[in-house]
């Protein structure tokens, strides 16, 4: 059984009549990348700051490295959801500053700050002062100020938020490095695919309840599908009468048509039935994203009108 | 603690190192002195605007006339240098063939007579000997339209002998121009007063200039008899300087806690404003924050109080080169009982400043819950005069047992010249320090809720709850 990083165990919290979190479990392994999703206001942020000791729960327990965060601040790095710097203070001034407040020795300090400010493309920067950066470059200041101090557990509360495409992309690639290096690393988001090209492991949370906690490999396995995609070259062929099609929908933004196979069908042998059946430009095995599986769990667990709920919140995203 | 005191170095050097601190910290002061040190060069060199112009002196004997000549002759003989009384003297003879001695005798309305020469005052006397109405009204009509500065009626009776029964002063009459200042009207009421008194003593056979030195006060030279078996001398300098110790050292403190107090505020709001609190927050826990913005911005106060009380010891030790009765103003004693009253107004106001500044989210909320903070910290101003003038009555002796008031109350107490019961410094001591713990351990409970709480700003009661939070 692999070592586990964090450990939650039937955590509650409450705020006034809401019930943020409710009943929750959640184990994350060392050495994992997980990624925690739901829509804005599903708990996210309050379960990252219990795991923070930041703020407690009302019943339940939270492990983190063996202990409490209290008592492992310096071998975590954590990036808030509402994160500022201090406007005046200059860069390397205040990356110095909290890498300290994390432990680290001051006579590395300064070479090591300039370092990483390379490494997130902002070698210009160490003597400016942090109200002269444009927006994104805040950005990847408090980002390198989470992980300065290179701790072995890194929560990263909605990372991406506000970051372009190419800034997006380098955040990826150092959480990546940072991963492959060894470090346990959770992120919030509330937009799935991002978390769907990055993570290896998925928490799914929803009005505080959990809904899914597994790998994507997992997550492939239990949600199958079994719907194929097929472009035809020709579009009046019919496709309904074919052996282990159950039904055909025509999607709404594509030539492309959606079909659902009939319980104990075999995709394969489907497939080859499609593309006898006159010319496709494209068979394919339909794979479900998050957003679906989002849907479909806070159906199966809430209801329908729930799981509408939900859709229309991830539509926005 | 490392953490904590790496908080406070940054909160210290933050504070310290910015322009603004560095301008309202040296700057003010200097700015003062400054101003002083002009002020005091403008007085010195007399830049007030002379009187120059006639004063008519309704007077049918004429005597007061011509003391009035000597006295206002006189003022310029006891004040000038010597160089300005031979110029005087000059003057006197350039115009009165007779020579200076001939000076008071000559008056005459036809002839103004005297004229005095000084950076302040040239005063023509013009002796009018009818004092009819229309005289009166026509002189005063002068004085109105400029021709004359003033005009004094002396009625007969003031110059006669008084009674010593009589408690009612005698009363003459003087018609000042508009633009006179009020300077130049007591100095003309001073010395006609003094020449109809020169008057009554020549009219008693008296010699004007005897009896004038007779009515001169002694001067006392005071000295006070020490336990140590010595004989202070205590001037009138020394005793204005002590009088005002207890101002000096209630400022001093409360300057250095109150600023400091808002700079912690400030700070605190800053770090919850920018949201920068909980990035601190995953590297320290909250009483460690608290505790190194604390200290931090106590050296802030520790610094301003020094660098004050240094150039008031300084200006103390170049005093008592000057004066030796001011080495006993100050004894080291004071210094001390100041570092200990320093530190608990410091960790009162601190601890409220730190529980304001994490229950708001940003200045303009701060208003509602500073409001009555700053009002407690107006307490010591109103309380410097009763306390100074009454150091162990009721009022001074329960202020100083009331935070945050306790430490300014005491100091004042402490450096006013009546002893303090020897019972109730110790006891209040320690009650204050009481005080201090209870208020810290109080804005640690706030601070810990209030440093992650946005929006609405609390109210009283809510900030009570938060305190009563485990």
């Amino acid at each position: 059984m692999a070592e586990i990083a964090i450990s939650i165990q039937k955590v509650n919290k409450h705020f006034g009549d809401t019930h943020a979190v409710c009943d929750l479990d959640l184990d994350v392994p060392r050495g994992s990348l997980c990624g925690f999703l739901g829509p804005n206001g599903a708990g996210k942020s309050t379960t990252i700051r219990m795991i923070m000791s930041i703020i407690y729960p009302d019943t339940g327990s939270i492990q983190v490295l063996d202990s409490s965060a209290l008592k492992n601040k310096d071998r975590i790095g954590y990036l808030p959801e509402e994160r500022g710097l201090y406007r005046k203070m200059r860069v390397g001034e205040f990356l110095e500053y909290v890498a300290k407040l994390k432990g680290m020795q001051i006579s590395e300090l300064p070479a090591h700050v300039r370092e990483w400010l390379n490494r997130i493309d902002l070698p210009d920067v160490y003597r400016k002062r942090c109200q002269e950066l444009s927006k994104g470059m805040q950005q990847k200041v408090q980002f390198l100020a989470a992980v300065i101090h290179e701790p072995e557990l890194i929560i990263l509360d909605e990372p991406f938020s506000g970051l372009d495409p190419v800034n997006a992309q380098l955040m990826t690639e150092l959480i990546r490095k940072m991963n492959d290096n060894g470090a346990t690393i959770i992120f919030s988001t509330h937009i799935l695919h991002q978390a769907e090209q990055l993570c290896d492991r998925i928490f799914l949370i929803n009005k505080g309840i959990k809904l899914l906690d597994a790998t994507l490999e997992q997550i492939r396995e239990q949600f199958d599908p079994r719907t194929l995609l097929a472009e035809p070259l020709d579009g009046d062929i019919n496709l309904h009468g074919i052996e282990g099609v159950r039904d055909v929908r025509q999607m709404h933004d594509s030539p492309a048509m959606e079909i659902e196979l009939s319980e104990g069908a075999d995709p394969q042998e489907v497939m080859g039935k499609i593309l006898a059946a006159g010319p496709m430009r494209s068979v394919e095995l339909r794979r479900l994203t998050l957003d679906e599986v989002f849907i479909r769990q806070v159906a199966a667990g809430v209801g329908e009108q729930a799981a509408e709920v939900a859709r229309e919140e991830l539509s926005h995203v | 603690m490392s953490k904590t005191i790496t908080v406070a170095w940054r909160e210290f050097k933050q504070t310290v190192l910015r322009p603004v601190f560095i301008i309202a910290v040296l700057g003010i002061p200097l700015l003062i002195v400054g101003v002083m040190i002009i002020a005091i060069v403008l007085t010195v060199q007399n830049k007030q605007p002379p009187l120059v112009g006639t004063i008519a002196i309704v007077d049918p004997s004429g005597e007061v006339s011509a003391a009035a000549g000597i006295e206002f002759g006189r003022d310029q003989l006891d004040r000038d240098q010597t160089e300005q009384i031979e110029e005087a003297q000059r003057r006197a003879q350039e115009r009165f063939e007779g020579g200076p001695e001939a000076v008071p005798s000559i008056v005459d309305a036809e002839e103004p007579a005297i004229r005095i020469v000084r950076g302040v005052v040239r005063i023509d006397i013009e002796s009018v000997s009818e004092a009819d109405q229309a005289t009166i009204s026509s002189l005063t009509e002068r004085v109105r339209n400029g021709t004359l500065i003033a005009t004094a009626v002396i009625p007969p009776e003031v110059i006669e002998l008084p009674d010593p029964a009589q408690r009612e002063r005698p009363k003459f009459t003087l018609h000042v121009a508009e633009g006179v200042d009020s300077d130049h009207i007591s100095l003309i009421e001073r010395r006609i007063g003094q020449a109809v008194v020169r008057v009554r003593a020549a009219r008693a056979d008296l010699d004007p200039e005897q009896a004038m030195a007779m009515l001169r006060r002694p001067e006392a030279q005071t000295s006070r008899a020490l336990k140590s078996g010595e004989d202070a001398r205590e001037g009138e300098g020394t005793r204005v300087i002590k009088q005002l110790l207890p101002a000096v050292f209630m400022i001093l403190l409360w300057v250095s806690t109150f600023t400091t107090g808002q700079h912690l505020l400030m700070s605190t709001i800053e770090e919850k404003s920018n949201r920068v609190m909980e990035v601190l927050l995953s590297a320290v826990s909250p009483l460690q924050l608290m505790a190194g913005k604390i200290i931090g911005h106590c050296g802030v106060g520790l610094l301003i109080a020094l660098l004050y009380s240094s150039a008031f010891v300084v200006a103390m030790i170049v005093g008592a080169s000057l004066d030796e009765s001011l080495r006993r103003v100050l004894v080291p004693m004071d210094l001390v009982y100041l570092a200990i009253f320093f530190f608990m107004a410091y960790f009162m106001v601190a601890s409220l400043m730190a529980a304001v500044g994490s229950a708001v989210s940003d200045i303009r909320e701060a208003n509602t819950l500073v409001t009555p903070v700053m009002l407690v910290m107006m307490i010591p101003w109103m309380l410097w005069m009763p306390i100074s003038q009454a150091p162990n009555g009721s009022l001074a002796t329960l202020f100083s047992f009331i935070p945050p008031a306790s430490p300014f109350a005491l100091i004042i107490r402490r450096a006013a010249e009546e002893p303090i019961p020897a019972w109730q410094m110790p006891l209040a001591i320690a009650w204050g320090y009481l005080c201090v713990v209870a208020m810290v351990w109080m804005a640690a409970k706030i601070f810990r809720v209030g440093v992650l709480m946005y929006g609405k700003p609390p109210t009283p009661i809510e900030l009570l709850k938060w305190i009563r939070y485990s």
